[in-house]
């Protein structure tokens, strides 16, 4: 069965999405650009999906640990965010300086 | 229902106890893994997105991604309506009649023809809207749903509210929660699921698509339209979907 939309989605990238069929993926535009962005990389070869997979999966880990109980505060995309962060930062990609400087900018 | 925590946390009951404490410090206190940037988290919501404009535009000034780029996987990733093969149903029906009739006459054996069906699925009906009738499905016990076709169901599909209000005043939840306004010499049929048998709706064929494939006919039915609570919209309405 091809999929229906004519650009293909990874269902890897696809299963680890929060909320899929048809219910909105996000709720605000940083969370569209921060997704946007990692998925890019991932389809280019850049970084390997097992890597910012496992990075996400860790950092979910990380927020429940520190928040059981909690879990109505639970933000999906701030975890991919800093997973990403701490990709391109150990890839080489961006350094932790740069990025804090450029931040500093757009906020 | 039972609170949800990690297998891990039994064994370390101190991560608990120091909870006020790690909302500072998310990651530093996380050992054997190479996280911990955790003294910036969490972070205010204003600050998550200029992190993520940040990275946006270093990315972008080394060549590595550019705006359309994200936006076209944005763009996929939004639209993506998981295994929703009603819309394939949909289209056929649209362009051929006879498979219209055994549609309608038997959802189950007219959707096993295109090689869709399975749990869930055993006794589907579907239900025609047509300039005079406007249907729509629920199911007033749970939350019965034809997911061979449809996939999951949504969210609200299981909230008490839906269930209640689309019987008692289906004209004015149509019209409050889902922005659709059925004219008054329109018929309003509601269908209440159950696990045996369980509806979904035949959306009318948006004007100005006879130029369309099949395919291209497809991607213009929404999963909301074929529970009842949208209705299809024409080829103009997709970016790309009119050429």
């Amino acid at each position: 069965m091809p999929p229906i939309e004519d650009r293909p989605v990874d269902r890897r990238v696809a299963d680890v999405l929060p909320r899929r069929s048809g219910e909105p993926l996000f709720r605000a535009e940083w969370e569209r650009r921060a997704f946007g962005a990692a998925i890019v990389l991932v389809e280019k070869g850049l970084v390997p999906f097992d890597d910012l997979r496992w990075r996400v999966t860790a950092a979910i880990t990380t927020w429940e640990r520190a928040n059981l109980g909690h879990e109505e505060s639970f933000n999906f995309f701030e975890r991919w965010l800093l997973a990403l962060e701490r990709l391109l930062i150990d890839r080489g990609v961006v350094s932790r300086e740069e990025l804090n400087a450029r931040a500093a900018e757009r906020r | 229902m039972k609170k949800r925590r990690p297998a891990e946390a039994k064994s370390k009951p101190r991560a608990r106890k120091s909870r006020p404490r790690a909302r500072r410090s998310i990651g530093a206190r996380y050992r054997g893994s190479p996280l911990p940037i955790g003294e910036q988290y969490p972070l205010p919501e204003s600050e998550l997105a200029a992190r993520a404009r940040a990275i946006e535009s270093l990315l972008a000034e080394k060549g590595l991604v550019s705006s359309d780029m994200i936006d076209q996987v944005i763009n996929a990733y939004e639209h993506d309506i998981g295994p929703m093969l009603g819309a394939k149903v949909v289209a056929r029906a649209w362009i051929d009649p006879a498979f219209k009739r055994r549609l309608l006459e038997n959802a189950t054996a007219a959707c096993a023809e295109l090689g869709i069906g399975g749990m869930q699925g055993e006794h589907m009906i579907c239900v025609e809207n047509t300039p005079q009738v406007h249907n729509v499905v629920c199911c007033t016990l749970c939350s019965c749903y034809p997911w061979p076709v449809l996939g999951l169901p949504p969210t609200w599909y299981k909230h008490p509210q839906y269930r209640a209000r689309l019987v008692a005043d289906p004209r004015a939840l149509l019209r409050d929660d889902f922005g659709l306004a059925i004219p008054d010499d329109v018929e309003v049929r509601v269908w209440d699921s159950s696990s045996e048998i369980r509806y979904w709706v035949l959306p009318q064929r948006p004007a100005d698509t006879e130029h369309l494939s099949e395919r291209q006919l497809a991607a213009l039915v929404s999963r909301d339209s074929m529970i009842g609570v949208d209705r299809t919209r024409g080829a103009q309405a997709r970016p790309g979907g009119s050429r």
